[in-house]
């Protein structure tokens, strides 16, 4: 298991080395001056040119590329383009912000989705599962910031019951989670009502059933935890939706996140920002691939014992 | 049957909700007992009427009336000790000379003061400075400039300031590449005594004084500077309030500064919330909702809404941010006159007013922004599409053959380009709409890869934006219709060594005439400052550059 782990862990490596370059080159090579950007309209060619230099922007692009990544590997991601401070700090001070996004929402999908999803296959055809299919249908359609925006309209500007913007406290997050959160809890829903149709159908559901166990045991010991399989999957890779969905969820409600941030310095072309943020969500996305492995051989016996 | 009208319900069920949320009106915050009318807000010029004689230049924006009529407005958003504003950007930085961003000049102007600051009607005025006088140099010419500071002004650090700071941040200043700009002109500053400085600058400077109240000037203190200090983390500087904290992306909190040297104007809120929302509908939800008492920048789409509520104020001032269609001077057939002048003719600008920014602005005739000092509508051509056909007639050319490329880098200029299209069509030219981001917007448009773009500039006086917009020095930088013409480039040198103001009147106005006739660009609008507040926050107001300055507010 250990060696497992570990050499998952190697294999980040030059996962982080190829996404880095691969943004790295792209960001340099588009159009668009990172000096231009920060000194604006009014910029003189003396002090655009004076600024190139000192930020060694001069350079050739793989030896800037070689230098950042020195920096890298003792753990510091470089200084902003923009605010001069460092792009650790910034990073640092908006990962909790886009953490807590995350959670709730992958907490709200998670809470509704599965018994959503549960309750439309043990009642296949029924009202029910039409209209808990109609809600993921809505959910995978309608646009992140759109539901936002009713949110907002509804809770904070006509009920007063919840704050529009910001992340003052954890009611500020109430309202993104849940616009964050439904389109990854359609996704869940229904995935989980495919797997628990497969499963409920398989020969062991029916033994079980015709041993006499009551149905809830059924469902609850024998089919659930054989449909959890492809549902892991799916909220594993949901973290990377709430991490690109975060962007949009942090704009609408104005909320301090690292996606934010990362679209702010793609706009103005600050590249030890941008590669920043990409570590870090590179980072996020690894590691939470890694750990659902994991979970598939906590849930199912079998893998487990492949591991070992 | 019976399946599918439960499936029906539960829809509708499900989408009324939405739709009552989406397309109603929203709720009317608690209304007073007896309203009274809101103040007014400094009211922007008459926009010039196309066809007519050239208007007169709008009037520099006057402070709004205080706001405030007994029982208007809502609660505060946190208590009367405190404001909370909203505004879309975040500074890049909180050091004065960091940066050269307008959301960095609004905070540094919270925690910072300058030896002068620019005043309503957009002239300097001193504020650090007691008096100041100018003496003669070897050469018999104004370029001695002898500053007094006023008795225990105070850094939020508690030291006091003296001609150390002055002389040391003014050195620094010329250092910083975001701000070295602001002080050119200055060769020397040295401490005469404790209180005094003499700064030399290279002959009689018209912008002195202007570059002086940039924030980029801001006395700082001179231990600071050497020791190397985070200003991010301690911005300490003499204006009316410190920083408390700064939540990145999130807010910037400050309390008065207790040192504040300017009794008079010491604040009469005591704290201050900047809160970031960059999503304009956000702001005026958060606005309505009561989460925040003021809004810097206002979406034209919510005029109306928060213009029929008592319980809002909605400010419209006039601005010197001048925008256009720059086409490149350089490049067949816009290096003709008569083809500038066609385009020029040809733009209802009373429509892309309309279309692009809701109406919330005038109209732009003059080759230099209206409000200034020397800007005239003399020789600018209104909208006249007979008049444009006469220039095309003029050139001689074919307008089919003409191929102009609007680069556009956000939806305001898309849509005032869409208007341009159309207007242009009319004459024949066909006109493209290109779209970029800033960024490449930014680099392809100073390196003169264009034929045509949507662009604006904004300053604070007519010196900077001549500079800025038609010296030939800084082609490649901001001068995008590249404009060469040394006639222009010695009347706006001429401007700058003026410093009597009727003089530099005569010289400015000249060069609009001669920029008016040449039509390097073609003028589209003067867009008004949009703000909001809650009504019973009083003495608000902004300055036609823009600013204003919060330690002035108070809660009714």
């Amino acid at each position: 298991m250990w060696k497992y782990i570990g050499r998952r862990i190697l294999a980040l490596i030059p996962v982080i080395v190829g996404v880095t370059l691969l943004v790295y080159f792209i960001m340099s090579l588009a159009p668009g001056d990172p000096v231009k950007t920060i000194l604006g309209e009014q910029a003189t060619p003396e002090a655009i040119e004076s600024l190139r230099e000192e930020m060694g922007l001069n350079d050739p692009i793989i030896v800037q590329y070689v230098r950042w990544f020195g920096k890298l590997l003792q753990g510091d991601l470089g200084l902003s383009y923009k605010s001069k401070d460092s792009v650790s700090m910034e990073i640092a001070s908006r990962i909790p912000t886009t953490l807590k996004l995350s959670f709730s929402a992958m907490t709200i999908a998670i809470l509704f989705a599965i018994p959503l999803g549960i309750i439309a296959a043990v009642k296949q055809n029924s009202i029910i599962d039409g209209a808990s299919m109609f809600l993921a249908l809505l959910g995978v359609s309608i646009p992140i910031f759109w539901l936002g925006l009713l949110l907002i309209l509804l809770f904070s500007l006509r009920l007063g019951l919840l704050p529009s913007a910001g992340a003052q406290s954890w009611k500020s997050f109430i309202l993104p989670g849940i616009a964050l959160g439904f389109h990854s809890m359609a996704s869940i829903a229904r995935i989980t009502r495919s797997s628990m149709l497969e499963v409920i159908r398989q020969d062991y559901t029916r033994t079980a059933r015709a041993k006499g166990l009551p149905y809830r045991d059924v469902i609850q010991k024998h089919a659930l935890r054989n449909a959890l399989i492809p549902t892991v999957t799916v909220v594993g890779l949901q973290m990377g939706a709430l991490l690109s969905g975060s962007v949009l969820t942090e704009t609408v409600f104005s909320l301090p996140g690292i996606g934010r941030y990362m679209i702010q310095s793609i706009s103005g072309r600050d590249i030890p920002a941008v590669l920043g943020c990409i570590v870090v969500f590179t980072l996020t996305f690894s590691v939470v691939n890694l750990i659902v492995d994991l979970l598939y051989g906590f849930i199912d016996p079998r893998i487990r014992a492949q591991y070992s | 049957m019976k399946k599918s009208r439960l499936i029906s319900l539960v829809i509708a069920v499900l989408l009324i909700p939405a739709l009552i949320a989406g397309c109603g009106a929203p709720a009317q915050p608690a209304q007073p007992a007896a309203p009274a009318q809101p103040a007014q807000p400094a009211q922007p010029a008459e926009p010039a009427k196309p066809g007519e004689a050239p208007a007169e230049p709008a009037k520099p924006a006057e402070p709004a009336a205080p706001a405030a009529p007994a029982g208007e407005g809502m609660d505060p958003a946190v208590d009367a000790d405190t404001v909370v504003i909203a505004t879309a950007d975040e500074t890049p930085s909180l050091s004065t000379a960091g940066h050269n961003a307008v959301a960095g000049d609004y905070v540094n102007t919270l925690t910072h003061n300058g030896l002068f600051r620019i005043n309503a009607e957009l002239n300097p005025e001193p504020d650090l400075v007691a008096e100041y006088h100018t003496e003669k140099d070897d050469k018999g010419e104004d370029s001695i400039w002898i500053m007094k500071l006023h008795e225990n002004i105070g850094f939020s650090d508690g030291t006091i300031m003296n001609a150390d700071d002055v002389v040391a941040t003014l050195m620094y200043a010329k250092t910083q590449q975001n701000v070295a700009t602001y002080t050119k002109s200055v060769i020397t500053v040295e401490k005469v005594d404790d209180l005094t400085v003499k700064i030399t600058t290279d002959g009689p400077s018209a912008t002195l004084l202007y570059d002086l109240s940039h924030h980029g000037n801001y006395i700082l203190p001179k231990a600071l500077i050497e020791a190397d200090n985070d200003w991010n983390a301690n911005p300490v500087g003499a204006g009316a309030y410190k920083l408390v904290e700064w939540k990145r992306g999130e807010q910037i909190e400050f309390t008065a500064n207790e040192f504040y040297f300017n009794k008079e104007r010491t604040p009469k809120i005591k704290n201050v919330i900047w809160r970031i929302i960059p999503e304009g509908s956000a702001r005026t939800i958060a606005l309505e909702a009561g989460e925040v008492d003021y809004i810097i920048e206002l979406d034209s789409t919510s005029v109306p809404n928060l213009d029929a509520n008592p319980a809002f104020t909605v400010m419209k001032v006039p601005t010197a941010s001048h925008n256009w269609l720059t086409v490149n001077n350089e490049v067949v057939p816009f290096d003709d006159v008569n083809v500038r002048k066609a385009i020029n003719s040809a733009i209802n600008k009373e429509d892309v007013i309309e279309v692009s920014i809701n109406g919330m602005g005038e109209v732009a005739l003059s080759q230099t922004p209206n409000g200034m000092l020397g800007s005239t509508d003399e020789f600018a051509d209104p909208y006249d599409v007979a008049k444009a056909k006469e220039y095309l007639a003029a050139w001689g050319g074919d307008p089919a053959t003409i191929k102009l490329d609007m680069i556009c880098s956000n939806d305001t200029k898309r849509r005032a380009a869409e208007v341009i299209q159309a207007n242009l069509k009319e004459i024949g030219i066909t006109a493209n709409i290109v779209s970029m981001d800033l960024a490449t917007y930014l680099s392809e448009t100073a390196a003169g890869n264009f034929t045509g773009f949507i662009g604006g500039y904004t300053t604070n006086n007519m010196m900077s934006f001549l500079n800025g917009v038609f010296l030939s020095d800084n082609i490649n930088a901001s001068n995008k219709t590249r404009t060469n013409e040394p006639e222009l480039d010695a009347m706006i040198r001429e401007s700058f060594r003026t410093v009597d103001q009727d003089e530099r009147g005569k010289i400015l106005e000249a060069a609009t005439i001669f920029l008016n006739k040449e039509t390097p660009q073609m003028p589209l609008y003067q867009p008004w400052t949009l703000s909001a507040h809650k009504t019973n926050l009083l003495n608000t107001f902004i300055t036609g550059s823009g600013g204003f300055w919060v330690q002035e507010w108070a809660w009714q």
